[in-house]
C-alpha cells in the first residue's frame, strides 16, 4: 500500500485484534529459534515494527499466525546474520530450512501450549520454582544456582530433566487427543 | 551401556543449545543429524518450543493478571473500556500503548480517514511522512521511546512504568481509579505508576472521575498533586511549567533534594539518621569500625566473604514496589578508601540490591565482560560499574574502566588510601546515566531522553558484600541513596564538604525527612499559575 493511501479502518482493527491475540504465541515461536531471552525479545520487537510495515500485504481472508511467523522467520535470519557473539552457528542454508519449518508448526502452537500448562501443574515445587526463577524472572542459572547453594551444572541438569520430562508428558497428551 | 537413538541424541544437543552452551562442534553434529531428517528437525523445534513456551506458562508468568489472550478475546475492545476490572492499569496502558504505536506507525497510512480510534485520538490527518522516521530510527540497543515496554517479551515488563512519544494531537490514558489522561502531542509522558506521571515536554491533562481517587504529576523537580481535579500541566522554556486548573483544586509541591536513605555509620543504632540506620542489619559484631572518613564512624571491611551490612528497608513485594523502585531518577552516593586488588573475577561490592534482571549495584569489576552488560560497550578490564535495569533496554551496567583515559581515574588513584567520593545517577529527564568520582563527571552514557526506571522489589539491598562473594575491601562511610538524579552542582558541594570533613548537607539545610515532597501553594479553579522548576518559585 502506498504512503497516504486511505484504509478500511474495520481492516485495521481486526489487524490489531489479531496481533494482540498472537503476539505471545510469536513471541514463543521466536525463542524456539532464538534461545536466549535478551536477544529473543529484540527480535520480537523488531518482527512487531516488520509487522506493522507490512501491514498492506496482510490478508483478511488468511491465517494471520502463519503469515506473521513468515514475517518473523525474515527477522530470525537477520538475527543469526548480524549476531556476532552468539554461539549458535547452524549454517544460513540449514537456518532457512529449520524456520521453513518451523512455521509448519503454527498449529501446534496452541494445542501444545495448552498440554504444557496442564503438564507443569503436575512438576514439583521445586521445578515450578525453577521454570519461575529461569524462565519468569528471567535468572540465569549461576544466579539460581546462588540461590538454591547448588552448582550451575547442577541447575542446568535440573533444567533438562525437567524439560525432558514436560516434552514427554506433552506428547503424550497430544498423542491422547488424538487417538 | 544402550547406545542412545538418533533422536535422542538430537535432544540431547538441542539442550546445549537452549543452554547456550552448545560447542562448534556440537552445532555442527546437530545440522548434521538434522540436515536431511525432516522428522528429526521437528523432533528439535519442537523441543525448542517447548523452551519458548515456557515462559508463558502459570509458573512462568509472574503474578501480574496478565494471561494469553484467548481467541475469544479482543484485547481493542476490551481496552476501550474506561476501567478495566481485574486487570492492572498498567496492563491497560501496556495495551494503549501499543495500540499508540501502532496508530503513529500507520498514521501515514490513514490520511485522510477518521481518527479516533481506540481512544488514540490523535488527527492522523496532520501526521507528516516524516514521523515515521522516529519508528524507522529503530535500534536494539537505542529504541525509540514510544516502543519502550509495549512489546517486550519480558513478563515483569507488564508492570513496568511506560513512556508515551505522541508528535500530534492528542491521545487519551485511563487508570483503574477512573482518571483520564490526555497527552497533548508534542509530547512526551512517562506513566511511572498507577497514580503518577511523568512529564517530560509537551503537556498533559488530568481529570479525575471519582472523588476517592488521585492523581499527581511529576516534572523534574515539581510535582502537581491533585485534589479531586480536573487540570493541566504544560512545560515551558526557561524551565517552566504552567497549571491550569480547570476545576477543583491541586497543590504544586517541589522535590526535596536529601536522600531517601542516609546512612553515615557514625553510632550504630543512631546514626546521622535515626530511622535509617537502625535499618542496618550487621553481618557480624566484630565488623570493624574506624573513624568516620565524616563523622564519628565509618565501616571497614576486610574481603571476608561474610561481612555484609544488610538494609531492612525499602523493599516491596515485587519489581516496582517499595522505596528503592525509583522510575524518574536515581542517585548513591559514598565515601570509600578502596583497596581493591582489581584482579581478574574480584568484586567489590559498594551497594547492590538484587532483584533479579532489576538489580542495581555501584561496585568494582573485573569480569571480563563475562556477562556483556555493558552500555556502552567497554574494553575488559577493572572498572567501577553503576548495574541499573532501565525500561526497554533491560539490565546494563555503566561499566567505567579504570584506565586513566578522557578524564577517568586509574585503579591506582583510586586505590591509593584515601578516600573517594563516588556517586552514580541517573536522569529520566536527560537520560543520562552518569559517574562522578570526587565531585567531577568521569563517564556517561546517555539514554533516549524519558527512559524510565524500573528497578525494587522483595530483595534487601547490602553495603559491602552480595551472597558472601564479593566483599569489600576498604572503607565504606556516608552512603546515601536518592530518588532523584543529584545535579553535578550538588556532587560538586558535597565533595567539598567531605573533603573538609563536614557531612554532604548544611546542617542547617534541614532536617533528613522522610517527606520527598514540600507543597509550594494550592492553584485553585479557573485560575492559571507559571512555576520555574529549578527554583520552584511562582511567577508572577
Amino acid at each position: 500500500m502506498k504512503e497516504g493511501t486511505p484504509i478500511d479502518p474495520e481492516l485495521y482493527e481486526q489487524f490489531l485484534t489479531l496481533f494482540t491475540r498472537d503476539q505471545l504465541r510469536i513471541t514463543a515461536w521466536i525463542r524456539a529459534l532464538v534461545p536466549n531471552h535478551t536477544a529473543a525479545a529484540d527480535v520480537f520487537q523488531e518482527t512487531s515494527l516488520e509487522l506493522w510495515r507490512s501491514f498492506a500485504t496482510f490478508r483478511p481472508d488468511t491465517d494471520f499466525l502463519p503469515w506473521a511467523l513468515g514475517v518473523a522467520r525474515h527477522q530470525v535470519l537477520k538475527h543469526w546474520r548480524t549476531a556476532k557473539r552468539d554461539r549458535l552457528t547452524f549454517s544460513e542454508e540449514f537456518l532457512h530450512e529449520l524456520t521453513v519449518e518451523a512455521i509448519g508448526l503454527a498449529d501446534e502452537l496452541m494445542p501444545r501450549q495448552a498440554a504444557l500448562d496442564e503438564c507443569v501443574k503436575q512438576l514439583s515445587d521445586r521445578q515450578r520454582d525453577l521454570i519461575h526463577r529461569f524462565y519468569g524472572d528471567n535468572q540465569t542459572a549461576a544466579v539460581i544456582a546462588s540461590a538454591w547453594e547448588r552448582s550451575v551444572h547442577a541447575v542446568y541438569k535440573s533444567l533438562k530433566v525437567m524439560r525432558r520430562a514436560l516434552l514427554e508428558c506433552v506428547e503424550a497428551k497430544l498423542a491422547g487427543q488424538t487417538s | 551401556m544402550n547406545k542412545p537413538t538418533v533422536a535422542e541424541r538430537v535432544l540431547e544437543l538441542a539442550e546445549y543449545v537452549l543452554a547456550e552452551t552448545a560447542s562448534d562442534n556440537e552445532i555442527a553434529e546437530l545440522e548434521s543429524l538434522m540436515v536431511d531428517k525432516p522428522e528429526l528437525r521437528r523432533v528439535y523445534l519442537r523441543y525448542a518450543l517447548l523452551h519458548g513456551q515456557l515462559a508463558l506458562t502459570t509458573a512462568g508468568l509472574p503474578e501480574t493478571g496478565l494471561h494469553p489472550l484467548s481467541t475469544s478475546e479482543s484485547l481493542v475492545s476490551s481496552k476501550l473500556q474506561p476501567a478495566a476490572g481485574h486487570r492492572s492499569w498498567l496492563f491497560v496502558v501496556t495495551s494503549l500503548a501499543a495500540t499508540i504505536l501502532l496508530a503513529v506507525s500507520a498514521g501515514i497510512y490513514f490520511a485522510g480517514s477518521r481518527g479516533n480510534l481506540w481512544g488514540v485520538s490523535a488527527n492522523l490527518s496532520e501526521i507528516a511522512s516524516n514521523d515515521l522516521a522516529t519508528v524507522g530510527h529503530y535500534d536494539n540497543r537505542n529504541l525509540p521511546v514510544h516502543v519502550v515496554g509495549v512489546l517486550s517479551t519480558d513478563r515483569l515488563t507488564n508492570i513496568s512504568p511506560t513512556t508515551f512519544t505522541v508528535h500530534r494531537g492528542a491521545t487519551r490514558l485511563t487508570t483503574t481509579d477512573g482518571t483520564n489522561v490526555q497527552i497533548e502531542g508534542p509530547a512526551m509522558f512517562g506513566a511511572s505508576s498507577r497514580s503518577e506521571g511523568v512529564l517530560f515536554e509537551g503537556s498533559v491533562h488530568a481529570s479525575l472521575t471519582r472523588p476517592d481517587s488521585n492523581y499527581s504529576i511529576q516534572t523534574s523537580s515539581l510535582r502537581v498533586v491533585d485534589r479531586g481535579t480536573n487540570f493541566r500541566v504544560a512545560t515551558m522554556e526557561n524551565d517552566q511549567i504552567r497549571v491550569d486548573v480547570i476545576d477543583g483544586e491541586v497543590e504544586v509541591q517541589s522535590r526535596v533534594r536529601r536522600p531517601l536513605y542516609y546512612w553515615s555509620f557514625d553510632d550504630r543504632g543512631s546514626g546521622g539518621t535515626a530511622e535509617s540506620e537502625a535499618d542496618l542489619r550487621y553481618s557480624h559484631d566484630h565488623i570493624k569500625r574506624s573513624p568516620g572518613l565524616v563523622g564519628a564512624g565509618a565501616l571497614v571491611f576486610e574481603n571476608r566473604k561474610d561481612e555484609f551490612v544488610r538494609i531492612e528497608t525499602g523493599t516491596g513485594v515485587e519489581v516496582g514496589t517499595g522505596d528503592m523502585a525509583c522510575s524518574s531518577g536515581i542517585s548513591i552516593e559514598a565515601l570509600v578508601v578502596c583497596r581493591w586488588s582489581g584482579r581478574f573475577m574480584d568484586y567489590d561490592e559498594i551497594f547492590r540490591k538484587e532483584d533479579g534482571n532489576h538489580r542495581m549495584l555501584l561496585s568494582f569489576q573485573n569480569d571480563g565482560d563475562s556477562n556483556n552488560f555493558d552500555i556502552p560497550e567497554v574494553l575488559p578490564g577493572p572498572c567501577l560499574s553503576f548495574g541499573l535495569h532501565l525500561e526497554g533496554h533491560g539490565y546494563s551496567e555503566l561499566d567505567m574502566p579504570l584506565d586513566g583515559n578522557d578524564g577517568r581515574p586509574t585503579l591506582r588513584e583510586l586505590t591509593d588510601g584515601m578516600p573517594h567520593h563516588i556517586v552514580a545517577t541517573y536522569d529520566s529527564f536527560t537520560g543520562r546515566k552518569a559517574i562522578y568520582v570526587d565531585g567531577r563527571l568521569r563517564f556517561s552514557h546517555d539514554f533516549p531522553m524519558g527512559t524510565l526506571i524500573l528497578n525494587g522489589g522483595p530483595t534487601p539491598a547490602t553495603i559491602g558484600n552480595f551472597n558472601n562473594r564479593e566483599p569489600f575491601t576498604g572503607t565504606i562511610d556516608e552512603v546515601a541513596f536518592y530518588d532523584f538524579a543529584l545535579s553535578p552542582d550538588e556532587i560538586s558541594a558535597h565533595y567539598q564538604r567531605a573533603m573538609r570533613g563536614e557531612p554532604y548537607f548544611e546542617p542547617q539545610s534541614g532536617s533528613l525527612v522522610s517527606e520527598r515532597w514540600l507543597a509550594i501553594t494550592l492553584v485553585g479553579a479557573g485560575t492559571s499559575q507559571v512555576f520555574d522548576t529549578l527554583t520552584g518559585l511562582a511567577i508572577p
